[in-house]
C-alpha cells in the first residue's frame, strides 16, 4: 500500500516537474507578462471607496435598497481587488526576471519590484477574505487604503524601469 | 556477479558528468552562488574513487562505504534543497524570511510524515531493509520539501534563474528515481535487488545530464526583452475601466 503511495506521489511529482519546466519558459517571456496585466483604473476605484458618498447613500435610500447596493459594491471591490492581486503575481514575475539583469541597478530596481509586489499581494489577499465578510455581512466595512497604495508602490517602480532606461543602463 | 554492459556505462558516466558539472560550474562561475551543490558534486566524484578502491579490498568495506555515502548524501541533498531556497527568496528583502519559513514548515512537516512512513514499516531484521526504509523515508521528505518550494514558486509568481532551476528538476528527477527504487526494494525485499540497481543510477545519470546541461546554458546575466506598453496601456486600462463601470 505504502509502495504504491510513494510511486504514485513520485509520479505525480514528474509530471508536476514537467508542466514546471513548461511553465517557466512561459513565465520568461516579458512580453507575454505584459499581456496579462489587467487594467485597474484607480480613480474609478477610489470614487467607489468614497466615505461621503456612501454616507449619503445610507441616509437617503431604504435600508434594504442601501443593503442590495453595498453589496454590488463589494461585488465590485472584489473584482478589482482580484485584478490587483493578479497584476501583483505579473509584477513580481516582472521582478524577478529584471533582477537578473546585468545593469547592478535596473537588477536593484527588479528586487525592490518583487518585494513591493509580494506586499501587495498579501495584502491583497486579506482585503479579498475581509470583502468576502463584507458580502455576507453588508455592514462590515473593509479598509482598502493599504493594498490601493502597495499596488500604486509596486506599479510607480515598474513604470521608474522603462525599457529606455533599461537599455541605457545595460550599456 | 558481474556488471552488464548497460550497468558498466551508466556506472562510469556517473562520476564522468559530475566532473562536467562541477568544471562548468567552475567555468561559469557559478560555484560562489551555489557552494553546497557544487561540494555535493565534487563529493560523488571523490566518492566515485573511494567506492572503487573499496570494492577492490572486500565486500564488508565497500557496504560500510557505500551506506555511510548513501547517509552523508541525504544530508548534502536537503543542504542543496536549503541552498535553493535561500538562492530564490534570499535576494529579496521583503520576502526572505517567507522562504525560511516555508523551508522549516515543510522540512518538519515531511520530518513527521517521514517518521509515520518508517514506522509503518514494520520491524525488520535486516540491516540492509532497514537502511533502504531509511533511504525512502528521507527520499519522501526531500521531495516534499522540494515540492513546496516549486509551488511557492508557483503561487508568488517567482521566475527561476536558470541553473537554480536545473539543480532543482534535476534533483526532484533523481530524488523520484531514488524513492521509487526505495520503495519497491523495501517491498520485493531482495527480489528487487536488481531493480533498485538499475533504477537508481540511471536516475542519476539522467539528473546529472540535465545538471549539465543548465550549468553548460546557463546564463548568469540574462538579458531580458521588452516591450513598451507604459502609455497604451494605461489608456487600454481606462477603457476597460470605463466599459466596466457602465456594464455594473
Amino acid at each position: 500500500m505504502i509502495t504504491v503511495l510513494i510511486v504514485l506521489l513520485a509520479c505525480a511529482f514528474l509530471v508536476f516537474l514537467a508542466l514546471s519546466v513548461r511553465h517557466r519558459r512561459a513565465a520568461s517571456d516579458t512580453v507575454g507578462l505584459y499581456r496579462q496585466l489587467q487594467p485597474v483604473y484607480l480613480p474609478a476605484l477610489l470614487n467607489l471607496l468614497s466615505p461621503d458618498d456612501l454616507a449619503f447613500l445610507r441616509a437617503s435610500l431604504r435600508h434594504s435598497d442601501f443593503v442590495d447596493l453595498k453589496r454590488q459594491r463589494t461585488r465590485a471591490l472584489i473584482d478589482y481587488v482580484r485584478r490587483i492581486n493578479t497584476n501583483a503575481k505579473v509584477l513580481t514575475s516582472i521582478g524577478a526576471i529584471l533582477r537578473q539583469s546585468p545593469a547592478p541597478d535596473v537588477a536593484t530596481a527588479g528586487q525592490l519590484l518583487v518585494s513591493r509586489a509580494f506586499t501587495t499581494r498579501v495584502l491583497a489577499a486579506r482585503t479579498l477574505l475581509f470583502l468576502e465578510i463584507e458580502l455576507m455581512l453588508p455592514f462590515f466595512d473593509t479598509n482598502l487604503a493599504s493594498t490601493i497604495q502597495a499596488y500604486e508602490t509596486a506599479r510607480a517602480r515598474l513604470e521608474g524601469v522603462t525599457p529606455s532606461t533599461l537599455a541605457t543602463r545595460s550599456r | 556477479m558481474h556488471p552488464t554492459l548497460f550497468q558498466s556505462v551508466v556506472w562510469i558516466s556517473g562520476p564522468l558528468l559530475q566532473s562536467a558539472v562541477a568544471i562548468l560550474m567552475i567555468y561559469r562561475r557559478l560555484v560562489k552562488r551555489f557552494p553546497v551543490f557544487w561540494g555535493y558534486t565534487a563529493f560523488h566524484v571523490v566518492l566515485f574513487a573511494v567506492l572503487y578502491s573499496a570494492s577492490r579490498i572486500s565486500y564488508r568495506v565497500y557496504f560500510n562505504v557505500y551506506w555511510g555515502k548513501e547517509i552523508v548524501e541525504m544530508l548534502l541533498i536537503l543542504l542543496v534543497i536549503q541552498e535553493l531556497f535561500s538562492d530564490v527568496f534570499g535576494v529579496y528583502e521583503g520576502i526572505r524570511y517567507v522562504g525560511r519559513i516555508v523551508f522549516r514548515s515543510a522540512a518538519l512537516l515531511m520530518m513527521v510524515v517521514s517518521i509515520l512512513l518508517a514506522k509503518s514499516g514494520g520491524t525488520t531484521s535486516s540491516l540492509v531493509e532497514r537502511l533502504v526504509s531509511l533511504e525512502r523515508s528521507v527520499h519522501v521528505l526531500e521531495l516534499g520539501v522540494l515540492f513546496v518550494l516549486f509551488l511557492t514558486c508557483r503561487i508568488m509568481g517567482i521566475v527561476w534563474e536558470r541553473f537554480a532551476f536545473g539543480i532543482a528538476a534535476g534533483m526532484g528527477l533523481m530524488l523520484c528515481g531514488e524513492a521509487i527504487a526505495a520503495a519497491l526494494r523495501a517491498t520485493l525485499g531482495a527480489a528487487g535487488n536488481s531493480l533498485y540497481g538499475n533504477l537508481e543510477p540511471v536516475c542519476c545519470a539522467l539528473a546529472m545530464v540535465m545538471w549539465a546541461y543548465y550549468a553548460g546554458t546557463a546564463d548568469p546575466q540574462a538579458q531580458p526583452t521588452w516591450s513598451v506598453p507604459a502609455a497604451t496601456q494605461l489608456a487600454e486600462w481606462n477603457h476597460a475601466l470605463e466599459h466596466f463601470r457602465s456594464r455594473s
